[in-house]
């Protein structure tokens, strides 16, 4: 059960560990995208700066600041300075800036970024811009003092790499989704599966069919899940009804068998037997008229003999049927079965009843009392039979709200079975009719044997109050 | 003198019978008899007869009720069990209600008539097919019991258990055993039900000592 239990979380680990390693190794690979990305542009943006610095340096050139130079010689520096950069390859940016700001010359297109954004290219180091939209740039500055000039290098990684960006903008957020995506998934599975699942797996466990019903609905759990579970609830439900059904049915039996034999005892005790005494008195009747000396006094004492024969096995007949003294009640009855199973078997049979066990106060109603009485004299019967027992010491007494018998033999004892409904499987029937029969008087029998020691048969049902 | 006796049994036939037993002793008359226990009961306050015969089981009141209701009301007659319950514990019922004897229908003529005349002289009578470990017969005489003995006794016949009595004597339970087997063996007696009604049969104990 345990192991089953652990491959449920080896299972959940098995789906939670490479989503984990995956989500790591995106980010390690995203990681070295960027960086790859970045120092590429930067690369890139060196190298355009870096030529378009050589081609500046290969004149000479006399920009001032002064006004006047700004309308005269501005426009011919503008051409020159044009001739000589038109070469300079896209997709890279650049602008030649007079040292006061004025641009002298920028590639056509973005050139209005890089005037806008001059203050954020100040390092003469390339670094990572972001302009907007999802758009970056990685642009640098580059001043050339002694000819009054700065020029600024950018390139657009949207013009470098294309859809690279975009794909490395929103990976990280791709990532972070499945990985909560992921954990969702894994919680609902714990939370409607697995949990639930287990549940079920405990109450299965510790279910006993035919006595308990398992909570038929987990709304928390899956469909598939609930649905096992009220048919698990459907299968208890039938087998509890089954064993109502099997327990009516020998309740009904044991009835049935006891009124029967109740009836019969009683016919015969007031039938055939007080016929046949009336004949034993008849006889003896006959023979004080005729007199000691008369030929048939003899035969008729003869008859009055076998008369008495039948009425004895009559009676005895009667007494194993439904022992009339039933009747008294518990104590007495068991007072009697001992005696005269003690004398049946030659055999020592103590019964001690407690002083607290009052007859007149708490009594038994007839069907505990029968209860008692059959499991006291199947035990003896078995004890004397199956286990050799030398002894028996009974105890009836009252304890709380409860009346307990206890039979303890000195035989050879046997092994006792967990369910004592297998034994009837076995074919011993004895142990089990012992304790349906207390099952049925609303009580429990308990049977403990040790081999070579004894056996031990307690068996309690509540007391009540009769009237 | 006559002994005044009121018959009680359902069975007509058996009534018959112990009527023709009855009959056979001149000084026994019979003042009433009856099929049922609440006819039985009216008729023993009508006649307060010397001695009630009872059956046990009959319609109405059972034997043993009526015995009771007698020994309650303080009715001058004694009852005797006539049955034919041969269990022991059926006599300690009817003695516990008050009845002075307990013969089975099965009995000699000659043992239900002394069973008769001794309850009318207000003693004990106890069949021997009811109490009989002794063989010798009614003239048996018991070994005399001790007196640690017949305290045991007394206390086992009020339905004590052997730890209960150990407890009352400051004895052990295995000396409160040795006296009853010691009874047991003077007695002839089986069992503990035997031995109290052996030594109520012998005199040993009284019937208000057993029933105290």
């Amino acid at each position: 059960m345990i192991k089953k239990r652990g491959l449920l979380y080896q299972l959940i680990l098995a789906i939670f560990i490479p989503a984990f390693i995956a989500l790591v190794m995106a980010w390690a690979v995203y990681a070295q995208f960027e960086s790859t990305m970045s120092s590429i542009a930067s690369d890139y943006v060196e190298n355009l700066v870096d030529s378009v610095v050589a081609r500046v340096n290969s004149r000479e050139w006399n920009i001032t600041s002064d006004a006047d130079y700004m309308n005269n010689r501005l426009e011919k520096d503008r051409d020159e300075m044009a001739e000589l950069l038109k070469g300079v390859v896209l997709p890279g940016t650049f602008a030649v800036f007079s040292r006061n700001g004025t641009l002298i010359y920028g590639t056509p297109g973005e050139v209005n970024l890089l005037a806008d954004r001059d203050e954020l290219f100040d390092s003469q180091r390339p670094v990572k811009i972001r302009g907007g939209r999802g758009r970056y740039y990685t642009g640098m500055f580059y001043p050339l003092p002694d000819k009054n000039l700065y020029i600024i290098g950018a390139v657009s990684w949207q013009a470098l790499f294309g859809l690279m960006v975009l794909l490395v903008t929103i990976w990280p957020f791709a990532m972070g989704a499945l990985a909560a995506f992921i954990i969702l998934a894994i919680y609902l599975l714990y939370e409607k599966v697995i949990l639930p699942l287990r549940d079920l797996d405990r109450e299965i466990a510790s279910l006993a069919l035919g006595r308990d019903l398992p909570v038929s609905s987990a709304p928390e759990a899956v469909a598939e899940l609930q649905k096992l579970r009220s048919t698990l609830a459907l299968l208890a439900q039938s087998a509890i009804d089954k064993e109502n059904l099997s327990r009516e049915y020998v309740t009904d039996l044991i009835k049935a068998q006891e009124e029967e034999r109740e009836r019969i005892s009683r016919e015969l005790h007031d039938g055939p037997l007080q016929d046949v005494t009336a004949l034993v008195q008849r006889l003896r009747i006959l023979a004080a008229e005729v007199g000691v000396d008369s030929p048939i006094t003899e035969p008729l004492n003869n008859a009055g003999k076998i008369a008495m024969f039948s009425v004895k096995e009559m009676r005895e007949f009667c007494n194993n049927l439904t022992p009339p003294w039933l009747d008294l009640g518990l104590s007495h009855s068991l007072t009697e079965l001992c005696n005269r199973m003690s004398a049946q078997f030659n055999m020592m049979i103590e019964l001690d009843v407690e002083d607290i066990y009052e007859e007149d106060d708490c009594c038994l109603p007839p069907s505990p009392c029968l209860a008692f009485y059959r499991v006291a004299q199947e035990s003896i019967n078995n004890s004397v039979k199956h286990g050799c027992a030398k002894s028996i010491y009974i105890t009836l007494k009252r304890e709380e709200d409860r009346i307990v018998m206890r039979i303890e033999d000195d035989g050879k004892g046997f092994e006792m079975p967990e369910d004592i409904k297998e034994l009837r499987v076995r074919g011993h029937r004895g142990l089990s009719n012992m304790s349906e029969r207390i099952r049925i008087a609303g009580g429990r029998l308990e049977v403990k044997s040790t081999l070579g020691v004894g056996t031990i048969i307690s068996c309690e049902v509540p007391a009540q109050r009769v009237k | 003198m006559t002994i005044s006796i009121v018959l009680a049994d359902d069975h007509p036939l058996t009534r018959e019978g112990i009527k023709g037993y009855l009959s056979k002793e001149p000084d026994f008359e019979i003042v009433g008899e009856y099929a049922d226990g609440n006819a039985t009961w009216e008729g023993i306050r009508t006649h307060r007869p010397q001695v009630a015969l009872l059956d046990i089981r009959m319609p109405g009141l059972d034997g043993i009720a009526i015995a009771r209701k007698v020994k309650e009301e303080g009715i001058p007659t004694s009852s005797l069990m006539l049955t034919s319950y041969d269990a022991n514990q059926y006599v300690m019922a009817a003695l516990r209600a008050g009845a002075r004897g307990y013969v089975l229908k099965t009995a000699t003529m000659d043992t239900l008539s002394r069973a008769i005349r001794i309850a009318a002289r207000g003693g004990f009578y106890l069949d021997s097919d009811v109490a009989n470990a002794v063989e010798e017969g009614d003239d048996f005489i018991p070994e005399p019991v001790s007196v640690r003995e017949r305290e045991v006794l007394l206390l086992a016949a009020r339905g004590l258990s052997g730890k209960e009595i150990a407890g009352k004597l400051f004895i052990s339970e295995r000396t409160v055993q040795t006296h009853l087997a010691s009874i047991y063996d003077k007695l002839g007696a089986k069992n503990k039900t035997e031995s109290m009604l052996l030594s109520l049969k012998y005199g040993i104990v009284t019937m208000e000592e057993l029933l105290d």
